[in-house]
């Protein structure tokens, strides 16, 4: 019973990192720290002398000093789950030159509207320059367009081979990979890796013998 | 009492070293390897310098609070009687504290920006915290080999320390080094970000827009750091004026302007991909600016009122910002291609490296040796200079690049008529100005070094030069205010100029005609400071400087109003004015800050820009106010009175007051205006137990709306009760306060943070406001925290009421120096001390025998070098002073004119090339598709 619960829990827990990095999904129990930290030496301050106080913070500091090379060591060692999954799907190159030129040129379309409405512009002035404007953004996204085709082709003929050679039942054929895994007794969705069922504990190798 | 504690404080700064040095290195790693494991150890090892650097400061305040006399930093700036809050001031108050204060800041910087920075610019983010910590570690470098806070003294613990001098207690000198400290650290992120775009290759406007924040931040608090340093000045130092172009207030300017020329020019980059080169170099140069001002301050190289005792970290400085520098420039030539969109070959980068470097050492060290062998080392400097570059040009750059495409894929502009243009002129006369400040700042040096003949640049010579620049800036920024990006119609542009124009010369006539009456006339005209055509010119133009700088003021105001007027009438045609209209009628301002924080994001920048402008106006009436400044020196008996202005002073007689520190002889002034309202003013003399030879002076000063009196009291007769007296009546200066608080405001403006879509309005405006009063009230805090940075000598102090009789008196000494040795640059006209006042007297019997003035100067000259002098001479090598920044400035405006070709001839061949085609109609969808994008688009 109690197995199943903690597979979920693990699992909500790598979502929350994917949002954040580790640090930032802490922020609270750091600012606890902290907060007692302070609290602490506000009290030991009190209490005795302010050296005491600064004492205490000196030792709660280098403390944490030593946690954080601890943790930076054992990132580096590889020995803390680190979900590279959050790093930027960096565009190529190329895609990302056109990209911010689109931005760039979003944003001068933008000002050339609003000096416009301000009445910086005439109106004939207005309609020359944004005209111009306006084809050279459409061409760039007329050649992103072209290229996302192109990849779309190739993806789509990944997709395929993909599931041909995998063939998981049903989902194959209609292009899609099997993503989820229904539970043989019960018919809950299950996540493709799971190797019970969350709703009725069974085990789930029944349902989905492909992958193993 | 541990007895290895100074040893712990020790190890801990070298940990400091090791632990920075390891998050560099796995940062590199990180930036090498491209993986997120790696960068999240660099996250954690960087945090966790940060928490060090916080331990550190930590121990030394344990030091001070539990009194370790071991400490020679701790013996020297506290003492047992000393209350706890003034024991942690003294934390920062001498060098090596400062650094230290120094690294924490830059310390509590890093930590924000790399939470800020969380999942977002992870191609940046690794040489981000590289170069962060690259600054640490040179930091760390400097206390643990030269300036360290936890060196014991050589005789061991003294029983008592020295305790901090009571000099240094004055407000505005506790909080305004630490302000300008924060904009002068904060300068640093902007590098890192710049940096890490050179490494990266990321190039466009992405690392402008990840740090805009930052350098937001750190500008506006340069500016208030400016401004509290001339509070300063003004309330403190007693000579009734605000700003001395003191090396060091010039250190903390030159940074503010470079910083001011890149919040413009990034703006074009931003909607052009033009000026890439240019952006980067001002913020190095920010940087480097941020470095050098430091350097001054605490390498005692040129004297000023604030310099800390020699000490040799000079030479690491001078090391550092060649690192720097050289780094810089190495990142600059290899990024070559991509900077200047051609196409990024090896063959081009190495070409560009070897063309930059071989023009920066052949330019440089080569030519200054030849020129110094040659003699007259300027201008053969100069020649050698236009030879290697030619050199280099031709016969290292075209033989490298030859067989290559270079056909630069360069953005065009429609017009010269539009805002880009406009920031590149503004641009240029800002570094214009910069330079000439930096020439004037460094020219002790440099003359010395080179001629052999030691000077003073004193604020005569800044004075009278600066008002032109100045003016010429002030123009522009009305001027630029008026064009739209793009292009400005010219039948819009005639109609934007007409209210302003009209306004302007209302102004001007009400001006001419009444100003006399009013006190405020047109024309003033003062000494020249050189004899000759020069002179003669430069007080023609500084004579008409008020009547300039009030119809500039009118000029820029009513452009803005029209700007806000021009806003507000379009919101109100789109309907988009959402502000419901109590808030206005609750006295406009509650309404007029729900609009602006409810713009769209660029609009908001845009015209909290425009409020940051306003506050520069009001600052610039308070300063065109110092032309219409009437100084008074008297001497008066209890019963006596004297009139200045519309302002009646019977001086009623002199009391004492004594406490544990000091005794303190106050002079009760009565004033009355008009023969009106009365008031009371009590300037005072304290004389501080501890150096009873430098008694302080206390001034004391009425505020009003149009001027403040400033009351200064000079010697007090014990018997007599006789009391000399200074008057200063300084018209307008409170607007210059206020301006700083306008300029804060519109920074706050242009700060706000982006609204998240999903975000309710309420809670948006509760997250804008949390976020930029959080994030303004910790800089404040910690620019407000009792501070004695600048552990300054009394001597500067020694500015006191001198009694001039005359105004050829005025003339001769205001031109000359007191050449005491430990008076740090005050004029005879000045300087208290007791030298000064020998001095005076010599020269008076020398007037009174009829000599003339330039004689006696000749004469004063002659006696004491020309370092006595409060200006170079204007005679031979010493002309280069204004020469080359002026030659500079006009070379700027020379490459600016061919700028503008290139820009011209290109978008005459894009006009010609691009045939808007109406008719491909065909792609509908894409219209609306791009409309829709128009529509979400929010920077």
């Amino acid at each position: 019973m109690s197995e199943p619960t903690s597979i979920v829990s693990s699992a909500s827990a790598e979502n929350a990192s994917v949002r954040n990095f580790f640090e930032q999904t802490l922020a609270i129990r750091i600012a606890a720290a902290v907060g007692g930290l302070l609290l602490a030496a506000v009290l030991g301050a009190s209490l005795s002398s302010i050296a005491l106080g600064l004492l205490i913070l000196i030792g709660g500091t280098l403390l944490g000093v030593i946690a954080l090379f601890w943790a930076s060591l054992r990132t580096l060692a590889g020995e803390t789950v680190v979900d590279e999954s959050v790093a930027d799907v960096d565009l190529a190159e190329e895609d990302r030159a056109r990209t911010s030129r689109k931005k760039m040129l979003l944003r001068a379309l933008k000002d050339l509207e609003r000096e416009h409405s301000l009445g910086k512009m005439t109106d004939d002035d207005f309609a020359d320059v944004a005209l111009r404007y306006r084809e050279e953004i459409k061409s760039i996204m007329r050649e992103l367009d072209d290229d996302l085709a192109e990849r779309r082709v190739k993806a789509e003929a990944l997709v395929r081979d993909y599931a041909t050679t995998t063939s998981t039942g049903g989902a194959a054929a209609s292009g899609e990979p099997a993503a989820r895994v229904v539970c043989g007794a019960c018919n809950a969705s299950n996540e493709r890796d799971a190797k019970f069922c969350k709703e009725c504990a069974k085990p789930l190798h029944a349902g989905g013998e492909g992958d193993e | 009492m541990w007895t290895a504690f100074p040893l712990f404080g020790n190890t801990l700064l070298l940990c400091i070293m090791v632990a920075a040095s390891f998050s560099f290195a796995v940062a590199l790693k990180a930036g090498a390897d491209a993986k997120l494991r790696t960068l999240l150890a660099a996250r954690y090892s960087a945090y966790g310098t940060v928490a060090l650097i916080g331990v550190t400061v930590l121990c030394l305040a344990y030091a001070f609070v539990s009194h370790d006399f071991r400490l020679r930093y701790v013996a020297h700036y506290s003492d047992r009687g000393m209350s706890t809050p003034y024991l942690f001031t003294a934390l920062w108050g001498g060098q090596d504290g400062s650094l230290l204060w120094w690294l924490f800041l830059l310390s509590l910087y890093i930590g924000v920006t790399i939470w800020w920075l969380g999942k977002k610019y992870l191609a940046l983010q690794p040489y981000i915290l590289a170069t962060c910590m690259a600054v640490v570690v040179f930091f760390c470098v400097l206390m643990a080999f030269a300036a360290n806070p936890f060196s014991t003294s050589v005789a061991g613990a003294r029983p008592d320390g020295e305790g901090l001098n009571p000099l240094l207690q004055n407000f505005y000198m506790i909080i305004h080094p630490p302000s300008l400290y924060i904009g002068f650290v904060g300068c640093t992120i902007p590098f890192a970000f710049c940096v890490a775009a050179l490494v990266t290759g990321r190039l466009d406007t992405e690392w402008i827009q990840a740090s805009r924040k930052f350098t937001l931040f750190s500008w506006m608090f340069l500016g208030i750091g400016n401004t509290l340093g001339m509070l300063w000045a003004y309330e403190e130092l007693g000579w009734g004026g605000y700003w001395a172009w003191d090396p060091v207030e010039n250190a903390a300017f030159m940074p503010f302007l470079t910083a001011s020329a890149f919040v413009h020019s990034v703006m074009i980059q931003e909607r052009r991909g033009l000026l890439k080169v240019w952006n980067v170099f001002l913020v190095c140069l920010t940087f480097l600016m941020t470095i050098f001002g430091t350097f001054l301050t605490r390498s005692g190289m040129i004297s000023s009122v604030h310099s800390f005792a020699q000490s040799s970290i000079g030479t690491y400085f001078v090391w550092f910002m060649l690192f720097v520098a050289i780094v810089c420039f190495t990142l600059v030539f290899y990024r070559w291609p991509e900077l200047r969109d051609y196409p990024p070959t090896t063959q081009l980068r190495k070409a560009a490296i070897v063309t930059g470097w071989s023009a920066i050492l052949l330019g440089g060290p080569f030519a200054g040796w030849l020129s110094s062998i040659i003699g007259s080392p300027i201008i053969t400097f100069t020649i050698i200079e236009g030879v290697v570059a030619f050199v280099v040009l031709e016969f290292v750059l075209k033989r490298m690049v030859k067989g290559l495409s270079l056909i630069s894929v360069r953005p065009e502009i429609e017009s010269i008529w539009s805002r880009e243009f406009t920031f590149l002129l503004n641009n240029w006369s800002l570094l214009g100005f910069m330079l000439f400040v930096l020439v004037a700042t460094t020219f002790p040096l440099v003359s010395d070094a080179l001629w052999k003949e030691k000077v003073t640049v004193g604020p005569p010579y800044y004075n009278s030069w600066v008002q032109p620049i100045g003016l010429v800036i002030y123009f522009l920024m009305g001027v630029g205010t008026i064009f739209g990006w793009k292009k400005t119609s010219s039948s819009a542009l005639s109609r934007m100029f007409r209210a302003p124009i009209a306004f302007t010369l209302l102004v001007a006539v009400v001006h001419l005609s009444l100003g006399s009456r009013l006190g405020y006339p047109a024309f003033v005209f003062t000494d020249p400071i050189y004899s000759g055509a020069l002179g003669k010119g430069l007080r023609a133009f500084n004579g008409i400087t008020p009547f300039l700088g009030v119809s500039l003021s009118a000029f820029n105001a009513a452009v803005i109003v029209q700007e806000f007027v021009l806003l507000f009438r379009a919101r109100k045609n789109s309907g988009a004015e959402a502000t419901p209209a109590w808030l206005y009628m609750a006295g406009f301002f509650p309404g007029f800050v729900h609009t602006m924080v409810n713009l769209p994001t660029a609009s908001r920048r845009r015209y909290g820009g425009y409020i940051v402008h306003f506050g520069i106006v009001l600052a610039f009436i308070g300063f065109t106010g110092k032309s219409w400044t009437i100084d008074k020196e008297t001497s008066l008996a209890p019963g006596q009175s004297i009139d200045i202005d519309r302002f009646h002073v019977v001086y009623e007689g002199s009391h004492m007051e004594v406490d544990n520190s000091a005794r303190k002889i106050f002079a009760d002034l009565n004033v009355t205006v008009n023969g009106g309202k009365a008031s009371r003013l009590a300037p005072a003399k304290f004389i501080y137990k501890k150096m009873p030879e430098s008694p302080t002076t206390e001034v004391s000063m009425l505020h009003t709306w149009r001027d403040d009196l400033y009351a200064v009291v000079g010697q007090v007769n014990p018997e007599t009760k006789v009391a000399s007296f200074q008057l200063h009546l300084n018209p307008l200066v409170g607007w210059i306060w206020l301006g700083c608080l306008v300029l804060i405001f519109g920074s706050f403006i242009c700060m706000w943070p982006e609204p998240i879509a999903e975000e309710s309005r309420v809670w948006r405006f509760a997250r804008g406001l949390s976020a930029t009063a959080a994030s303004a009230s910790l800089g404040i805090l910690l620019a407000v925290m009792p501070t004695h940075a600048y552990a300054q000598n009394a001597s500067s102090l020694h500015a006191a009421p001198v009694k001039i009789q005359n105004a050829n008196e005025r003339d001769i000494f205001g031109a000359l120096r007191c050449m005491c040795g430990t008076c740090a640059r005050d004029l005879l006209s000045t300087c208290g001390c007791s030298e000064a006042d020998e001095m005076r007297e010599k020269l008076r019997a020398k007037i009174a025998l009829g000599e003339t003035k330039d004689k006696i100067i000749a004469d004063y000259a002659a006696e004491h070098g020309s370092e006595a002098l409060a200006i170079p001479p204007n005679t031979g090598a010493l002309r280069s002073i204004y020469a080359v920044p002026l030659v500079a400035i006009g070379g700027g405006g020379v490459g600016l004119f061919f700028l503008l070709r290139s820009w011209r001839s290109r978008t005459q061949n894009a006009a010609a090339n691009s045939t808007p085609a109406p008719t491909q109609k065909s792609a509908d969808d894409y219209d609306a598709r791009l409309d829709e994008e128009l529509r979400d688009l929010d920077e």
